[in-house]
């Protein structure tokens, strides 16, 4: 675990811990206004998704917490009559399942509404939804402050980790040789991959123009665009696997293939340290050596023993650009 | 009438109408035959509305799973009179789930569903007062049978036509590609290389623009056997199309200052506007069941294009690498190649045949 994540851990431990104390607290004093559902709603509430500077965790929370309560009050008077409250039941399971497909990101709030009427429906358990979103709202007030570029941020570190995992997901295609009989539980998972990376990348996108500050925006604009050039050469890297139809040429440099993606593997996490703001050395030495390594590889070997030499003499040009991006990012940021 | 047709016909009001009815059902059930008197019938149709297309009745039963599991543990746990120990098991629960989904957010949200499932029921346990001591089978009754209902509605109340859904989001795949190859195109008749924010988009536009359209459930895990690999195959084909374009885009970026795509633009714009062509032919059948004309060459663009730019490099593969120009060069021709065979998969793949004998 790298000392961001125990960070992003630790950071969201304390926002449970406030959010569940303070709780606590006010149903201590207050024993006969609350129940103990308080707990259950605060979390409902504090897990609700949002993308920071768009659909902000205030604005989603705050929406969360409407729906939930306008839902609450409607079932109680559809409780009146049960043909009633049956209908309302469906009409709220009808509307999750729309909200889900249309627009996902507003799928939670929708959800939790229909939830908490299913699981209370009673009137008496407003006064927890109550305690619960002030409590919700109110520690999202406080570290609203100082989210965002920490939210972001936390963005960029999963695209870059997604990234990595991409790059590993590759590569075991060229090194397992099981490729070649499973050929679609490694594409599954290379899809869902890149779903993921385009999706923290799409996301990114979206935030991008909510940041006030010029400066910063230009800076983590140019760390996007570069972070989805490096997708594209992975991308392109990644072709050898169906361009290859004899699996066996890849055991003639299995050592090269994996020190190279060991070497890619610290290069984003250097990436990463540069984007979070740390002047550390930036190397590509060691990858160039794997890449020349694999070359001469290809020279002496592939190029005799390789049903199609040509792929494998594009499968080096496609790394050696990947490694002029990386350094082409280097020279850029160091004179900056 | 033709437009409630085709209404009906779509995903979302589909899986609507079923969850409608779902609940429908769990409700009166639950107002007349409930056995525990709470909730848990109407609950666990509702969670059953919650899974995918892909592989509903899997994922269904792995709800089940995880329902029953927490129903057990919390009745165990409610069996013991300690309260302080109740409060200490559930802040634990909380913690846990909060923190599995803040971490790794953003979750896809049938994952988030089936996290925090366990935490809403086994809450739903504890908390619930004035419970008789052996309620358990009850519940467990009621949970199965809310849960059966559920499937039920799924499988038979409007079900998932899995084809329909699937050439629908093939469809819309298509479409964003014609488009990407026909802004390609253009760029090689004018002899300047695609904006890299421009491609960028489109490539998100490809796979992400409606979340729901690119029919990657058909990688789910339990997806109808018959189906799969079928649906599978065109998925991998189209994958591999879209990287290959992203490979051709950034190959003709790095080719702009040998002036490559200044100088071949019309050779290249030909090839693609022909890749073009086959995607329309695949979107045509899909869309209207009708073949396009299919006599014409789809050979000679690619062999011409392969011969003039071979021209420019010397043969051998030693001295392809004597300048960036000759590899890159090699490489666009490559790509434009494989594209080519791609598509000709696609459209050869396609059950032109089993439509000609229906």
């Amino acid at each position: 675990m790298d000392l961001y994540t125990a960070l992003s851990m630790t950071a969201s431990f304390v926002y449970l811990a406030i959010s569940l104390s303070l709780a606590a607290i006010t149903s201590l004093f207050y024993p006969h206004y609350f129940s103990s559902w308080v707990f259950l709603i605060v979390i409902l509430f504090a897990l609700t998704p949002y993308l920071p500077g768009v659909q902000s965790g205030l604005k989603m929370k705050s929406m969360a917490v409407l729906m939930a309560i306008c839902a609450l009050i409607l079932s109680s008077l559809m409780s009146l009559h049960p043909a009633l409250y049956i209908v309302y039941l469906a009409i709220l399971a009808g509307l999750t399942v729309l909200v889900r497909e249309y627009e996902p990101l507003y799928a939670w709030p929708v959800f939790v509404s229909s939830l908490l009427v299913i699981v209370l429906n009673d009137l008496t358990y407003v006064a927890d939804v109550l305690l619960a979103a002030g409590i919700t709202l109110l520690v999202q007030l406080i570290i609203a402050i100082i989210e965002n570029r920490r939210e972001r941020q936390q963005y960029f570190h999963n695209y870059i980790s997604e990234l990595k995992q991409l790059t590993y997901d590759v590569f075991d295609c060229f090194l397992d040789p099981d490729y070649s009989h499973n050929i679609y539980i490694f594409e599954q998972r290379l899809h869902r991959q890149k779903m993921k990376c385009l999706k923290l990348a799409s996301d990114l996108q979206v935030m991008m123009p909510s940041m006030r500050n010029h400066d910063q925006r230009t800076h983590e604009q140019a760390y996007l665009i570069f972070i989805e050039t490096l997708y594209q050469h992975i991308q392109n890297v990644s072709i050898l696997r169906w361009r290859v139809t004899d699996y066996t040429a890849f055991s003639l440099c299995v050592q090269e293939l994996k020190g190279i993606v060991g070497e890619l593997g610290l290069c984003l996490d250097h990436v990463w340290s540069r984007i979070k703001g740390n002047r550390n050395t930036f190397e590509t030495t060691a990858l160039t050596y794997w890449i020349g390594r694999l070359d001469d590889n290809y020279h002496n070997v592939l190029q005799v023993a390789a049903r199609e030499p040509l792929v494998f003499a594009l499968f080096v040009d496609g790394l050696f650009s990947l490694r002029d991006a990386l350094n082409h990012f280097y020279g850029r940021e160091t004179k900056a | 009438m033709i437009v409630v047709k085709e209404i009906f016909k779509t995903y979302i009001v589909r899986h609507t109408c079923s969850s409608v009815a779902a609940l429908l059902i769990a409700g009166i059930m639950q107002h007349f035959f409930s056995y525990s008197n709470a909730h848990w019938m109407v609950f666990s149709a509702f969670m059953m509305c919650q899974v995918s297309r892909g592989a509903p009745i899997r994922q269904a039963l792995i709800m089940i799973a995880i329902m029953l599991l927490a129903l057990i543990m919390a009745n165990i746990l409610m069996s013991q009179d300690h309260f302080f120990v109740h409060y200490i098991i559930l802040s634990l629960i909380y913690f846990m789930t909060g923190m599995v989904v803040l971490v790794n957010r953003p979750l896809i949200y049938r994952y988030f569903v089936a996290i925090i499932l366990f935490m809403i029921v086994f809450t739903s346990v504890v908390l619930q007062q004035g419970m008789p001591n052996n309620i358990l089978p009850n519940q467990l009754i009621d949970l199965i049978l809310g849960s059966f209902i559920g499937i039920a509605c799924g499988v038979m109340v409007l079900p998932i036509r899995v084809i329909d859904d699937f050439y629908d989001g093939l469809l819309q795949v298509l479409k964003l590609l014609r488009i990407y190859m026909q802004q390609l195109s253009d760029c090689y008749k004018e002899g300047r290389s695609l904006n890299k924010e421009q491609s960028l988009q489109m490539m998100h536009k490809m796979m992400l623009a409606k979340s729901n359209a690119y029919p990657e459930w058909v990688y789910d895990v339990g997806f109808n056997r018959l189906l799969r690999s079928g649906f599978r195959y065109y998925l991998i084909v189209i994958d591999r199309i879209i990287e290959i374009l992203n490979s051709i885009e950034l190959l003709s970026y790095e080719c702009k200052e040998y002036e490559l795509v200044t100088d071949y633009g019309l050779l290249l714009a030909e090839v693609m506007d022909q890749n073009q062509y086959l995607v329309a032919v695949v979107s045509e059948f899909i869309e209207l069941k009708k073949v396009s004309d299919l006599s014409q060459d789809f050979v000679s663009d690619i062999n011409s294009l392969e011969l003039t730019l071979q021209s420019l490099i010397p043969a051998g593969l030693d001295l392809i690498e004597l300048t960036p120009q000759f590899i890159k060069t090699t490489a666009l021709v490559r790509d434009m190649r494989d594209l080519r065979d791609l598509l000709l998969k696609l459209v050869v793949a396609l059950p032109i045949e089993h439509h000609k004998k229906v």
